[in-house]
């Protein structure tokens, strides 16, 4: 391991990190790596406790965690019940990384751990089968990389533990020749995250981001229903899957307060839903020799009230309305997948914002996605995607450029050390950053100086 | 609290449909084999065999080598050990019979017809040059199989493939006849013979 992060070219060329800095990450990999056989000898079985309930390994279910392959998919619309219920449906993941911005324009204070080798945190999952129609996926996020702000500006990160994604289903199973029936409830508290196409904001592209990218600003618009509703909300809907073809869902989603809080717990909720506010999803699914093809549209009408600690104060109203698709070849001992999104959304700004923080009544934001991977025996793949998020002219909400729109691309190269251990390097590139490719923010930063490296390993146990 | 209740009116209403529906062996097999092999065992992906019509002796030794882990081949044990491990011999014996009693499909593909004919050539009479015999003596003449060879007419080209490659290992040790017929079988021969195969 220690000779692939040494002798690797591309490792070479992307990053100039001092000899120190790498047998630190060599050092931490080792540890964290020696850990999991230590506490998890029978590791070898493959993926955490799904893969212990079924005894099958990670790439029956996942072509690359976490895209999901038909059978994959079955699995989870069976609500996780294939197999057998284990006591301790436990399993674990950890995420060690280093992150280094392209410019930090001499402001260092700005960036901190730029470049630093990091352990960002981990998750632990209650995930598994709990009887022949019920079954649970809760993770629970160690967050290793907290930003603490200080008075005197500057971060301080410390360890936070908070919820994560939870989906947890009731299903039934009707399976005769003529008829295949999957249909049931999923309860859970991020929309999109019980969606079993990656085509979907919750496990689409990138499936990992670097938490200090996040920390330093440096995020693309994203429309609600792309994680600003994640673990603020607690939803409840209805689903069915028809002859492995049409699948139908229809639901609403709740501020996670009240008997719901344990749903955004450990979490501020900055984004308070009014009421209940429904959520759809429709996607046709079809599949022939090694390929598999889905068609969707999924959205959700929400009203979001504009002071997160208030419930009775006024509302904005979101439209969000997505069209999405998958492609999958899944053959041995390549494969090949290509996702592709696009979110429009409409907001009515409630009256207070107008001169304040917005300039008109109403916006919109397209938000498209487009990502294609090449995996070679599941263990060495290449990902590249390109992002674009356009909007509405507003002098108010973006005063230097009037404009939010922003577009790049992200390249990542994959090695599965193991079917449960990832090596990554991810470069982030920006064409154009909140309405401008030079001095998006009147201070001379050009969209090219928030471009990100990020070299991360991934172990699940 | 209205969805609790919600929750558990369907809770209730599930298990009780449950109490009768018992997971027979063919609910197992439609619920649980068939999210790969198929419904009614013609699967779509080549990754995974097609089953349906097969010899029920095939069957139920496979699925005994499974659960044994006997058979050790990488898909075997990506995919079966675990699923063969939940099955006691009636489920083993009672999943075997609904795939066998299923009707095999045609499993049309794009063929190179030079291709499938010196497959079928030698598959129908074997090749005295490089000694190998005939597949037909076994597997029959329309690859239908029996009692002691599986059936073969029908199966995704691919997995022929991957098969043949598998018996070049030890890693399907009841395959004895096979390790040794494979020996005499060239690269060409082998996508010929897999060629001619999913055409029956």
């Amino acid at each position: 391991m220690a000779c692939f992060l040494y002798n690797t070219d591309v490792y070479s060329i992307h990053l100039t990190w001092g000899r120190a800095m790498r047998s630190c990450i060599v050092r931490w990999i080792v540890g964290v790596f020696g850990a999991c056989g230590f506490l998890f000898p029978d590791v070898a079985q493959a993926l955490p406790s799904y893969a212990r309930q079924t005894g099958e390994a990670c790439i029956a279910c996942h072509v690359s965690f976490p895209e999901l392959t038909p059978y994959g998919r079955l699995f989870k619309l069976s609500g996780y019940t294939l197999g057998t219920t284990k006591l301790f449906p436990i399993a674990a993941m950890a995420v060690g990384s280093a992150t280094q911005v392209n410019n930090t324009q001499g402001n260092g204070a700005a960036f901190p751990r730029n470049g630093d080798p990091v352990l960002e945190g981990g998750s632990l999952f209650v995930a598994g089968k709990l009887s022949d129609h019920v079954g649970v996926f809760s993770q629970w996020t160690y967050n290793n990389l907290f930003d603490k702000p200080q008075p005197d500006g500057s971060t301080q990160f410390v360890g936070h533990t908070s919820v994560d994604n939870n989906d947890i289903r009731l299903v039934d199973h009707i399976a005769k020749a003529d008829l295949d029936l999957i249909y049931g409830l999923t309860l859970n508290n991020n929309p999109t995250v019980q969606d079993v196409w990656n085509s979907t904001p919750a496990f689409g592209f990138p499936f990992q981001t670097s938490r200090l990218a996040g920390i330093w600003g440096i995020a693309a618009p994203a429309t609600l229903i792309e994680g600003g509703l994640a673990q603020q909300v607690a939803g409840l809907s209805a689903y069915a899957f028809l002859n492995k073809h049409w699948y139908f869902e229809l639901g609403g989603y709740r501020n996670a307060d009240g008997a719901f809080s344990v749903f955004s717990e450990g979490v501020d909720i900055g984004t308070r839903l009014k009421g209940a506010n429904p959520y759809w999803r429709f996607a046709y699914n079809h599949e022939w020799g090694a390929q598999s093809l889905s068609v969707g549209t999924f959205g959700m009408a929400a009203r979001v009230n504009i002071d997160p600690t208030d419930g009775n104060s006024p509302t904005d109203s979101y439209h969000d309305f997505g069209l999405d698709m998958q492609y999958q070849y899944l053959s041995e001992p390549h494969s090949a997948t290509a996702q592709v999104s696009l979110i429009h959304e409409l907001t009515d700004w409630d009256v207070s914002h107008i001169g304040v923080d917005r300039q008109n009544p109403s916006s919109t934001l397209d938000s498209f996605h487009l990502k294609g991977s090449y995996w070679y025996e599941r263990t060495y793949g290449l990902t590249l995607s390109y992002f674009s998020q356009r909007g509405s002219d507003d002098s108010v909400a973006y005063p230097v450029t009037n404009s939010p729109n922003t577009s790049g691309y992200i390249t990542e190269l994959n090695y599965m050390i193991r079917p449960y251990w990832r090596l990554a390097l991810q470069y982030t590139g920006f064409f154009k950053y909140l309405g401008a490719t030079t001095n998006f923010d009147g201070n001379g930063r050009n969209a090219r100086d928030n471009n990100t490296t990020y070299l991360y390993t991934w172990v699940a146990f | 609290m209205r969805i609790v209740r919600s929750w558990m009116a369907l809770a209730l209403g599930l298990s009780v449909t449950q109490a009768h529906a018992a997971n027979s062996p063919e609910d197992l097999a439609l619920q649980w084999c068939a999210n790969c092999h198929g419904v009614d065992g013609n699967s779509i992906s080549p990754l995974f065999p097609r089953l349906a019509g097969q010899q029920t002796t095939y069957l139920v030794q496979q699925l005994q080598a499974f659960r044994a882990r006997n058979r050790s081949d990488q898909a075997a044990h990506d995919y079966m050990w675990g699923v063969a491990g939940t099955l006691d011999d009636a489920a083993i014996k009672g999943v075997a019979a609904y795939f066998s009693a299923q009707r095999p499909l045609p499993n049309p593909a794009a063929v190179d017809s030079a291709e499938v004919s010196a497959g079928r050539l030698l598959y129908l009479n074997g090749s005295p040059a490089t000694s190998t015999p005939a597949c037909a003596v076994c597997h029959g003449s329309k690859a239908e199989g029996n009692e002691n060879a599986p059936r073969l007419a029908g199966q995704h080209a691919a997995y022929v493939i991957k098969q043949l490659h598998v018996f070049q290992t030890s890693q399907r040790p009841s395959a004895m006849a096979m390790q040794g017929i494979v020996k005499t079988l060239s690269e060409a021969d082998i996508h010929a013979l897999a060629a001619y195969l999913q055409t029956r």
